[in-house]
């Protein structure tokens, strides 16, 4: 169970004129820390630690000696794969369930540092995830949206307590409003077989990778059941044809998962009084010499199992039109001067006007996709 | 003599002064050669404090009858008769002490009998009341105090009429013997007889009579005299016993008392003050006056002179209150109109109360008449709220219900919001206080309260939060001297929540708390210089900090049990208020506490100096029920003094120290309601309070006398064992409290400046306060600081502020009220750094409290209105109108980072950002004085 706040505590908010705009206030950067960005796992590696230092440039810290240590083992040493981002050899360690792992590094400058032991704890793996329909009010443009909040249950196993943390990586395929029949590069080129709809539907990988927490800390049943994950909003394209979520489940330490967790919760949207104060959430790489100084990011030692699920276009509330206008005139400039760079689709209507139109009503790449199915996908 | 501006010269009568009750002697009133030299205002001066007269006077030019010459003792008026005649002025002194100057001879003051020779006396003697009442027109609108006298038809032709009347009570229906009557635009005046009847021959016309007694209102009536005839008069009795008292703070005048940090609010000054939602706040008023912050608009809890919200107690009728606020904070729980009034203790708390560091709110119940029924109510926005007032012994004994309930869900329907449109918000509250004199010598009050919020918020959570309390109170007199009082009190706080946002994780949890206290003091007055109150009270706290379990046979949450704690708190009081003189006042008293905090428990022990966490306990120790576990003593002590430098000027300085056994446990930005009260225990050390003040404080003279006051307060205190919260720390299922606290220190500091209007139409302060709240929590080791052990300001840490609150009473039927609000923003704690894990952007805090939001600022408006004041009428009605934050501005709430799309984008909060326009319909039996 996590530490939840209680959503209704945004009653606070119950008076009809709240109002949320974005807002930059002038912020102080503060000094670069150090930020450890690592896990290993009992997939296959190669299990990969960045170091780098904190800020929008997100400098990378390079040339550091990097190990992964097995509790009465081995030391596994990380190479340098490009800049600040080290790599273990696969061939020669993968993280083995029931072992434990710590991570030393030794930067160039000569500062040390460590991670305590922690367990690869087994996994019990994802039983089902699911999609319900909700209908959803947000703050920033002050409506309610319907959408599929994803919901994950695991399985059980041993009557442990299990500290999980989720990662999620979405992709969707979507599709143009109108078929291409020509393409216009230079020339007009009609396309050889327009009822292909080669430009026509597109897969998108979506660029979020949202995270989510759970634990069966205070649970009867050392199962997770249907903990939200995710909410999709239906009011773009992404739920519109078919939508894929890939869902990684980490199962870690109680410190890990502490971490995750916390890092997680301040991620999210806080608008009321009644939240709790932000605060530095520290991870277990801690400096051997000097104990003060502030490492951010976290080593995770987890056993992974992941779950894709795919839903359909949803049947339980409707999405909204799409908003295309055909441009005619458009099609007719295509040809004056001065002449357009790169390729334009052209569609032709049902009075056998040409036109071309934008915002992906023809060339469904223009919102993001690509027009080739990743491998995995399943229709 | 100067000319008074122009704006008093239109002011017929200049009131010179208030001075108290004057005396009945008629006496001659002799002046000495003293007198010689002064000047007119100086020698009015003089006279109104060397002889308890009240002077009334038209303006003149005081130069051309220069200084008083007096070579030998002579009559007091006789004197200024011929002092004056240069000017063409006389004087007259009333049986009550009056003096009037004013042009022309002496007015008749006189017993009504045959004095008007040349006016036909046309009307019956007055024997019966009914009778008298020949022309006067609608019988009796004594309010507005407009008399039509006769009829046009009948008077035509005459001149002079005869005007003839009596005078009584208006509420025993007595007849007023001797009251004093002047038609001031005629500058002639007159005495009505021992049975308050009088009898004029005056010129037709529209003439302003202004009548006078002691002991009742002073009545200005505006009499238009067609022909002869007659009319009655009803005074209103002085003290008044309606609710609407003016603004004030004077539980004395502040220059010469000894009480420092210290405010009195009536009912009324809420009753003006525009609102939010149309529902009239007593204790949002609070936030008002200096040295009162609070964390964000519709926050509960106040903070005061920098302290957290739970150092704060609330007496209602002495009952503690231990949740002051309905709807998470939006309304206080407190229903203004069962109130009389409140006052805020900022600095030196008096020695019977302890247990609270900052401040103590005494909120006191509003006492029914004791003579007649009365109802009355109010409707707003959002709720509706009934008062009766019962007499039960006529003179002996009243009972005052008041009930108060929301049907606020309307509002909720219009939210475009599926959550808000599914939930459903009640809340309401009730008194019954009880009075009961049965002789001089004793008085009895029983007090009743409870409070009930009871919220379902969309489908899955719900909350119920209720205060019942009671209180039963004995004051006896031994004599004028000496008394005791005797107090019991027992208030019950419950808590029950359930969410089932995610159903497998359904929970429900339920708390209380028990405050069961007996308090006794004796008051001794054994000289005219000591007041010495000396008491003692002890409270039983039964703290059951709840179950945590499944709601349903879904859920798998496993309950835990987190069980009952008590303790007992004792004090013994003794405190001194000493008159060393005229000028210099001392305050001293010293309060022993012993808590004990009580089983059962199971205690961990931790070794010394290390932090008490999961991994360091050592040792379990388990306790039985009742069996005392660790035991606190604590001295509070407290002394204050005033040097008077002047009648008008005083300085006051004061220190003490305090005790706190028990706290709330909140580490939200603002209070929840969902917080929990806990005990100081074995692991978690008492808070310790110390404070220091200095004051100057100083009444307008002059011109001004009576109508202004100003003061200056600054303090410094600091709060030892300050409970503070680890980072990430869950206080909603708190099994073992101490692995999550950290005790710090808090140190704050303040400058208070206040100016208040207390008289007049135009009533109101404006204050501005400096001030800063600063937390320290530097343990040893990284696991026992916050923030790194460095200091970090409070979140009601707003250096400052200034209010300003006016009331502007147009006519008897319209007032205006306006508040001017502004802070320095809240501070908050912003992100720092930026970095990446596993692809995901994400943001750092370090510092607390670095930031600041905003700037606040508000002005809100109200306009009062009165229904028709017509004196014989079933029931009186009046709106208010108030529109909140005029200026639209749009105040930032909060402000929060989220990292949704990848980018970090700031958001701020806002609500109540446009104006929020409320009208809330007020009525009541009777008429507008009811």
């Amino acid at each position: 169970m996590t530490a939840k706040t209680h959503v209704w505590l945004g009653f606070a908010l119950l008076v009809l004129t709240a109002c949320t705009e974005p807002f930059s206030p002038e912020l102080k950067e503060s000094d670069q820390m150090l930020v450890v960005d690592g896990i290993v796992t009992d997939d296959p590696g190669p299990y990969i630690v960045k170091l780098s230092y904190s800020g929008i440039a997100n400098e990378a810290v390079t040339n550091a000696d990097v190990f992964i240590v097995e509790q009465d083992g081995d030391r596994h040493p990380l190479a340098e794969h490009s800049p600040g981002e080290y790599r273990s050899d696969s061939l020669a360690f993968r993280g083995q369930v029931g072992k434990s792992y710590r991570l030393e590094f030794t930067l160039e400058s000569g500062g040390e540092y460590e991670t305590p032991f922690q367990e690869l704890l087994d996994n019990p793996g994802v039983d089902t995830i699911t999609a319900e329909a909700q209908l959803r009010y947000f703050d920033d443009i002050q409506r309610e949206v319907n959408g599929y909040e994803f919901q994950i249950t695991s399985n059980s196993s041993e009557n442990r307590d299990h500290f999980y943390f989720w990662q999620m990586s979405a992709t969707y395929k979507y599709a143009a409003e109108y078929i291409t029949y020509f393409i216009f590069s230079d020339s007009l080129i009609p396309v050889a077989e327009p009822d292909q709809y080669n430009y026509f539907y597109c897969w998108r990988r979506d660029p979020n990778n949202p995270m989510a927490a759970g634990s069966t800390r205070g649970l009867q049943q050392k199962k997770i059941i249907r903990k939200p994950l995710l909410f999709v909003p239906g009011d773009d394209n992404k739920l519109s044809l078919r939508y894929s979520l890939l869902v990684r489940q980490y199962s870690v330490s109680e410190q890990s998962y502490e971490f995750w967790e916390g890092v997680i919760g301040q991620g999210a949207i806080s608008t009321s009084l009644f939240n709790t104060q932000p605060y530095l959430i520290k991870g277990n790489v801690t400096n051997v010499e000097d104990s003060a100084e502030i490492v951010l990011g976290n080593f995770t030692v987890a056993g992974v199992r992941e779950k894709r699920v795919y839903v359909n276009r949803p049947t339980e509330f409707s999405l909204p039109p799409t908003n295309c206008i055909l441009d005619l005139e458009g099609y007719e400039s295509l040809f004056l001067p001065p002449v357009p760079t790169g390729e334009v689709l052209v569609t032709v209507t049902e009075d056998s006007s040409r036109a071309i139109a934008g915002g992906g009503c023809i060339d469904c790449r223009q919102l993001g996709g690509v027009i080739t199915p990743p491998d995995w996908w399943e229709e | 003599m100067n000319k008074p501006p122009r704006a008093l010269r239109s002011i017929w009568l200049i009131l010179i002064t208030c001075v108290g009750m004057g005396s009945l002697s008629a006496q001659q009133t002799m002046i000495s050669t003293d007198w010689n030299g002064l000047s007119f205002e100086q020698f009015v001066q003089k006279a109104e404090a060397e002889f308890d007269l009240r002077f009334f006077y038209e303006s003149f030019d005081a130069s051309r009858i220069g200084p008083a010459k007096v070579s030998e003792p002579r009559p007091l008026i006789a004197f200024l008769n011929d002092w004056l005649a240069a000017v063409d002025f006389s004087a007259t002194e009333d049986k009550a002490g009056f003096v009037y100057v004013l042009p022309g001879e002496p007015i008749r003051l006189q017993l009504t009998e045959g004095i008007y020779p040349g006016a036909e006396s046309t009307a019956e003697p007055i024997t019966r009341r009914a009778d008298s009442l020949l022309t006067v027109v609608q019988s009796s609108e004594f309010i507005p105090k407009v008399f039509t006298v006769g009829t046009r038809r009948e008077g035509l032709g005459q001149e002079r009429v005869t005007l003839e009347g009596q005078v009584f009570d208006w509420e025993t229906d007595a007849p007023i013997p001797q009251a004093s009557l002047m038609f001031v635009n005629l500058e002639r005046g007159l005495l009505a007889d021992d049975e308050g009847r009088f009898q004029i021959s005056l010129p037709r016309g529209t003439h302003t009579l202004l009548v006078r007694n002691m002991g009742h209102e002073e009545t200005r009536i505006t009499v238009e005299l067609l022909s002869s005839g007659a009319m009655t008069i009803q005074l209103i009795p002085q003290p008044i016993q309606l609710d609407d008292v003016v603004i004030s703070s004077e539980r004395d005048n502040p220059v010469q008392n000894t009480m420092m940090g210290f405010e009195r609010i009536a009912t009324r000054a809420a009753k003006e003050i525009p609102v939010v939602l149309g529902e009239r706040d007593l204790l949002k008023v609070a936030n008002l006056l200096p040295g009162v912050q609070n964390v964000g608009e519709g926050s509960g809890g106040y903070n005061v002179r920098g302290a957290p919200a739970d150092q704060n107690m609330f007496y209602l009728e002495k009952v503690p209150v231990y949740n002051t606020s309905h709807m998470f904070g939006f309304f206080s729980a407190f229903h203004s109109g069962a109130l009389s009034g409140f006052s805020l203790y900022k600095s030196n708390v008096p020695s019977e109360y302890g247990g609270r560091l900052a401040a103590t709110f005494e909120l006191e119940g509003r006492e029914a008449s004791r003579e007649k029924f009365q109802m009355e109510g109010s409707i707003s926005p959002v709720t509706g709220s009934m008062i009766w007032g019962v007499p039960i012994a006529k003179g002996k004994s009243s009972l005052l219900v008041s009930a108060r309930s929301t049907y606020s869900n309307w509002i909720l329907r219009q939210i475009p919001n599926e959550d808000f449109r599914n939930s459903d918000i009640y809340f309401g509250d009730a008194t019954a206080l009880l009075a009961f004199e049965p002789n001089d010598r004793n008085q009895i009050r029983v007090f009743g309260y409870a409070s009930l919020d009871d919220t379902q918020f969309g489908l899955d959570n719900s909350f119920r939060n209720q205060n019942l309390g009671g209180s039963a109170s004995w004051l006896h007199f031994f004599n004028d001297r000496n008394d005791l009082e005797v107090i019991l009190v027992h208030s019950q706080l419950g808590l029950d929540v359930a969410d089932s946002t995610v159903r497998s994780e359904a929970y429900s949890m339920s708390n209380s708390l028990g405050h069961s206290e007996f308090r006794a003091a004796i008051t001794l007055r054994p000289t005219d210089k000591h007041r010495i109150r000396i008491g003692a009270n002890s409270i039983l706290y039964r703290n059951d900090r709840g179950t945590f379990g499944p709601l349903d046979s879904v859920s798998q949450i496993s309950p835990i049990e987190l069980g009952l704690e008590q303790g007992i708190e004792t004090g013994f009081f003794i405190e001194d208020d000493f008159r060393i003189n005229e000028r210099i006042s001392l305050q001293a008293g010293l309060r022993y506490n012993l808590y004990t905090f009580l089983g059962p428990a199971n205690v961990y022990s931790y070794p010394e100096g290390r932090a008490t966490l999961r991994g360091t306990v050592i040792d379990t120790t388990t306790f039985g029920n009742f069996s005392p576990v660790k035991t606190y003593g604590g001295l509070d002590w407290r002394v204050s003094g005033k040097i008077a430098l002047t009648t008008n000027l005083s300085i006051k300085a004061s220190l003490n120290r305090l005790h706190q056994f028990s706290f709330l446990m909140s580490n939200t930005i603002a209070l929840s309601p969902t917080d929990k009260w806990k005990l100081a225990d074995a692991n978690i050390r008492p808070m310790v309070g110390d404070q220091a003040s200095l004051g100057l404080y100083g009444n307008f003279e002059g011109r001004y006398e009576g109508q202004y006051q100003a003061s200056v307060e600054g303090y410094l205190k600091r709060v030892s064992n300050l409970v503070e919260y680890r980072d990430g720390a869950n206080l909603l299922v708190n099994e073992v409290p101490e692995w999550d606290i950290l005790q710090g220190d808090l140190n704050a500091y303040g400058v208070e400046f206040m100016l208040r209007k207390t008289s007049g139409r135009l009533t109101g302060w404006g204050n501005y306060t400096y001030s800063r709240s600063i937390v320290t929590v530097d343990g040893t080791g990284q696991e026992q600081k916050i923030n790194f052990g460095q200091p970090y300001p409070a979140n009601y840490d707003r250096p400052h502020s200034a209010n300003l609150s006016l009331a502007f009473r147009a006519t008897r039927q319209i007032g205006f009220s306006c508040n001017v609000v502004y802070s320095t923003g809240r501070p908050i704690t912003y992100p720092t750094t930026v970095y990446y894990l596993n692809g995901t952007r994400l943001v750092n805090f370090t510092s607390r409290n670095e930031y600041r939001l905003p700037d606040y600022f508000r002005v809100d408006l109200a306009l009062n209105f009165e229904g028709n004041l017509l004196a014989k009428k079933l029931a009186h009605g009046s709106w208010s109108f108030s529109v909140y934050n005029i200026t639209g501005r749009d105040n930032v709430y909060t402000a929060f980072f989220s990292s949704n799309s990848g980018q970090i984008q700031g958001y701020k909060m806002s609500i109540f950002a446009i104006p929020v326009f409320s009208v809330t319909y007020n009525f009541k039996l009777g008429n507008y004085d009811s």
